[in-house]
């Protein structure tokens, strides 16, 4: 493979797209025939390669405004009607997340999701499993930061069967005891296995280190000490506060909306709120210190994991499309040219790839830029991270860079919204953030309007690379020397923590707990 | 609830799957498939050489996809670093993969793009081999060299990939050794070796080119004539054949690594792909592994819990297939425990079949999956190579499908039978002892 997608699973929901408009198109410079130093074999018909082709103009691309309807029992439904699909997905989308855990019960929300695939209305988890199997369907339950999903598709005929399906997981778990063990025996099986993944013990550092024990401080998954702890009772409170209030339907697909909505009336419309106590979403607080530089020891391994990076901005600050742009060009997506990409793998070959991303969500998710570095060149590469984020504080996009963010963001939104599935997944984006409808129809202009200037000053307030925080997964007894040797960096003395990102050996001066931010955010990294 | 999808109603549903598609061979024997879609506005092109880690020579393994990174590198008309300059400065992107039998090559953009991409791709065919360097050489191999750490030395488990080739074909078959290659031989591979390669394997007549998007077919057609019709015809290269292999008896391999848990790896040789064994498998894969209700997951995890996860796969080549099971163990349990209870699930299937509700599931899934593969333009287009590269002209979707439309409970309990023999590889992989002693929590 050439490249790994430049990792930073960007939580962005309305990231969007649309073709470049032919004015900002780059010049084209006119293609110059390598330098030869050599005697060539040149073939009869080549001279047609001298002439680089012209791009013509492009129209624009009507990314899909959905359709807003609401079944009688108040419940949003959210539909997009794509008579070709000849698939329809459909999704259930409900606004709390990890970042609704509660202090002590980290993973809440994720193995509630887990609860609600464990059998339901008295079929057993087998049965519901071979349902969904039966459709054609991939059922998938999931809580990311800010949100609990339940998501899945199946060839267009299908529609009654899948929302009859999809109602019976979300609204009439079994939440059965038996069923509870056997989850959370699973859970904490596979955090062990993480355990030694450096990778996910980067972010689980990164994440502790930058929001302590704030509703942004942990994986949605949770960690081992907090599952072990969390009973069923804690899953039906949390279940509790999945109310048609605060929850959305999304149809995505062949079938035409008035037909998706008497489908899905009958599947949901009976549907009222809990009268129990329920799980609010928790306060957004950051600590008050942050460390500098964290370590997570993988003796032996041949490669160092790094993640610097520090809070971002939630979802709702108005330079969230500014820093969209300029993270394309740091370290976005599939970009081989993006700085990060061009400096650490092409120029300085320490890394099969360098990436960096925004989590935008309801608190400020993290900005992180990640990479995987021979261990021997790990400073180095240190070095060279920082550089790229200075620069980008430092100085405005040129030109080339601005229009070329543009126009992979541009392009990126028609890719993103090709499947049903991923449709579903943007769509039920623009309700967990209360985005406007047009979001992704107006995403281009208003990509479009942005200048070097707005882009700059967006970063200069986002980004303060000389406090951000710097997670290296690696081989302490390489790593350490090679970074206290370095005189550019003037580390401060390593906090120390483990693969599940809690504090090591003696107590460092506390990071503050209290709340911490919240926002979504899964692996930042490539 | 039984709602299994014959063929016909797929078809029925999914327009996308008979979508046309415009065939050309050009004089110098260049493959071409044209499929327009114009509900997006973008295009793609996958452009295919029949020539991945099957055609290495021992000594220098990892070479085919060593060479892959070496195509954008630049060439006469498009110096590096402009391949991807010029390509994301237009909103364009690309990627490429190698395998044991092929290497692919796509790009992916704004439709406006289409003349941008040929050119590009028509440069580095027609000359790369003379544009080629020893910097560029040494700059790819640093970031190969570095993708075998980020994806099989730095991670857990990775040294499976390393051991479980050799240990299922025999030495020298072509594919005896890991497509990443070891580290050893991608240092010692030669710019000369490097110009061969690309002479050999690299000509219009062992490359088959997809574009699908919004475009015209005639004109998309008169421009691969333009940037392609030039190029001289050049013989095809002999594709790598072999014997027949069997696995006689059971092979053992025992490993340690730096994990918490036990983790085993069973895998047997099983049919080529494109036959309707090679489907078969497919479906026993799905029926042993694939999502919550499949036997695995229900014995292992969910009934018995000693697995933490099982991944079931009918990895599909054109020599020979290779079948293979994982599972991931529960913290402290016993790895022969894990077997025997994946034996017996084995057994049941070797004796009695699935039962008609699995082979419908599992055959509803399949055709769901071809609808979902035909949704996104670069999908779509490595589907369609692979079709052409596995039936040749005039392959479709329906062909490919109807390979499944056949099997029955019996048919697939026989193809158990043959397949999960005792001619297998098994991989067990423990935790290596505990060097020091690790630090608490605070």
């Amino acid at each position: 493979m050439r490249a790994l997608a430049a990792a930073v699973a960007l939580v962005c929901g309305a990231c969007s797209f649309a073709p470049p408009k032919p004015d900002l198109e780059p010049p084209l410079p006119p293609a110059k025939p390598a330098a030869k130093t050599k005697q060539t074999l040149r073939i009869a018909g080549e001279e047609v390669l001298s002439q680089r082709p012209s791009i013509a103009a492009l129209g624009p691309f009507d990314a899909p405004v959905p359709a807003l309807l609401t079944l009688s029992n108040g419940l949003k439904l959210y539909v997009v009607h794509r008579p070709a699909a000849g698939l329809e997905a459909v999704g259930f989308f409900t606004r709390r997340g990890s970042t609704s855990d509660p202090a002590g019960k980290e993973g809440l929300a994720s193995l509630s999701a887990a609860m609600l695939q464990s059998g339901s209305a008295g079929k057993s988890q087998a049965e519901v499993a071979a349902a969904a199997d039966a459709l054609g369907a991939n059922l998938g339950v999931e809580a990311s930061a800010d949100e609990l999903g339940i998501e899945l598709s199946a060839l267009a005929p299908r529609l009654p069967q899948l929302a009859a399906l999809l109602a019976d997981v979300a609204l009439r778990p079994n939440l059965d005891a038996k069923d509870w063990k056997k989850v959370q025996a699973q859970r904490l099986a596979e955090l062990t296995a993480e355990k030694s993944e450096p990778v996910s013990a980067a972010q689980a550092a990164f994440l502790a280190a930058l929001y302590g024990k704030g509703p942004l401080g942990h994986p949605p998954e949770g960690t081992l000490p907090a599952v072990k702890r969390l009973s069923l009772g804690d899953v039906k409170t949390f279940l509790a506060s999945v109310s048609p209030d605060d929850s959305a339907l999304v149809a995505v697909g062949s079938v035409p909306p008035d037909q998706v909505r008497a489908v899905l009336e009958g599947a949901f419309g009976a549907w009222k709120a809990s009268r129990r106590a329920a799980v609010q979403p928790r306060p957004m607080v950051l600590p008050s210190s942050r460390p500098r530089f964290v370590l997570v020891d993988f003796p032996s391994k041949p490669q160092s994991v790094l993640v610097v990076g520090q809070p971002g901005v939630p979802r709702s600050s108005p330079d969230r499309l500014a820093l969209t742009l300029a993270n394309a060009v740091l370290g976005g997506g599939a970009s081989i040219t993006s700085r990060l990409n061009q400096n650490l793998r092409e120029k300085h070959g320490y890394s099969y790839g360098a990436g960096s991303s925004f989590a935008f969500g309801r608190g400020p998710g993290p900005f992180a830029a990640s990479t995987s570095v021979q261990v021997d060149v790990t400073a180095k590469s240190v070095v060279e991270v920082f550089n790229e984020l200075n620069r980008l504080v430092a100085e405005p996009l040129p030109a080339e860079d601005l229009s070329k963010g543009k126009a992979l963001l541009a392009f990126g939104l028609v890719e993103r919204l090709q499947s049903v599935d991923a449709t579903v997944q943007a769509v039920g984006a623009l309700f967990i953030y209360d985005l406007p409808l047009d979001e992704y129809r107006t995403f281009v202009p208003r990509l479009q309007a942005l200048t070097a200037a707005a882009v700059h000053r967006a970063v200069q307030r986002a980004l303060q690379p000389g406090s951000m925080t710097l997670v290296i997964a690696g081989d302490e007894k390489v790593v350490l020397p090679q970074l206290q040797a370095d005189a550019a960096l003037k580390l401060p003395p390593p906090q120390r923590r483990n693969a599940e990102g809690q504090l090591l050996g003696r107590p460092a001066p506390a990071v503050s707990g209290g709340g911490a931010s919240g926002t979504s955010q899964t692996k930042a990294h490539p | 609830m039984t709602v299994a999808v014959p063929l016909a109603a797929l078809l029925s549903t999914v327009p996308a799957l008979d979508v046309p598609v415009t065939h050309a061979r050009l004089a110098n024997g260049l493959t071409v498939l044209i499929a327009p879609d114009r509900t997006v506005p973008g295009v793609t092109i996958n452009l295919l050489y029949h020539v991945g880690s099957k055609d290495e020579h021992p000594g220098r393994t990892g070479f085919a996809h060593l060479f892959e990174h070496l195509m954008f590198m630049g060439a006469r008309y498009v110096p590096y670093p402009q391949f991807d300059m010029l390509m994301e400065a237009g909103g364009g992107t690309n990627n490429a993969s190698t395998g044991h039998d092929t290497t692919d090559y796509y790009s992916v953009g704004p439709s406006n793009l289409l003349a941008t991409f040929l050119w590009m791709e028509s440069d580095r065919l027609l000359s790369l081999g003379q544009e080629m360097t020893q910097e560029k050489l040494e700059v790819q191999r640093k970031v190969v060299l570095n993708e075998r750490r980020e994806t099989l030395e730095n991670v857990p488990y990775g040294k499976i990939e390393d051991v479980l080739p050799p240990a299922l074909f025999p030495k020298g078959y072509p594919y005896s050794w890991p497509v990443i290659g070891s580290a050893d031989d991608l240092r010692a591979a030669t710019l000369q070796e490097v110009k061969d390669f690309f002479a050999t394997w690299y000509v219009p007549s062992n490359a088959s080119l997809v574009i699908v998007g919004d475009i015209e077919p005639a004109q998309a057609l008169a421009a691969v004539n333009t940037y392609f019709g030039f190029l001289p015809s050049k013989p095809a290269p002999h594709q790598a054949t072999a014997a027949p292999v069997t696995l006689r008896s059971e092979k053992r391999i025992e490993l340690t690594d730096k994990v918490d848990l036990n983790k085993v790896v069973i895998a047997w040789l099983s049919p080529p792909n494109g036959t309707v064994a090679d489907a078969a498998c497919d479906l026993l894969a799905s029926i042993l592994g694939r999502g919550q209700a499949s036997r695995l997951y229900q014995r292992l995890v969910y009934r018995d819990q000693l697995a933490t996860e099982v991944h079931v796969q009918q990895e599909s080549r054109e020599l020979e297939s290779v079948f293979t099971l994982e599972a991931l163990a529960r913290p402290g349990v016993d790895l022969r425990l894990l077997e025997q209870a994946i034996d017996e699930e084995l057994q049941r299937l070797r004796s009695a079949g699935p039962t008609p509700a699995e082979l419908d599931a599992a055959r509803t899934l399949v055709y769901t999956d071809a609808a979902r593969r035909l949704e996104s333009l670069v999908s779509r287009a490595s589907y369609l190579n692979q079709l052409q590269l596995t039936y040749g002209d005039g392959a479709t979707v329906t062909k490919d499908l109807a390979r499944y439309e056949g099997a029955t409970p019996d048919s697939l309990r026989q193809t158990a039978k043959q397949v999960f023999g005792p001619g297998r590889v098994v991989i067990e992989v423990r935790p290596e002892p505990k060097l020091a002693a690790t630090q608490e929590p605070k």
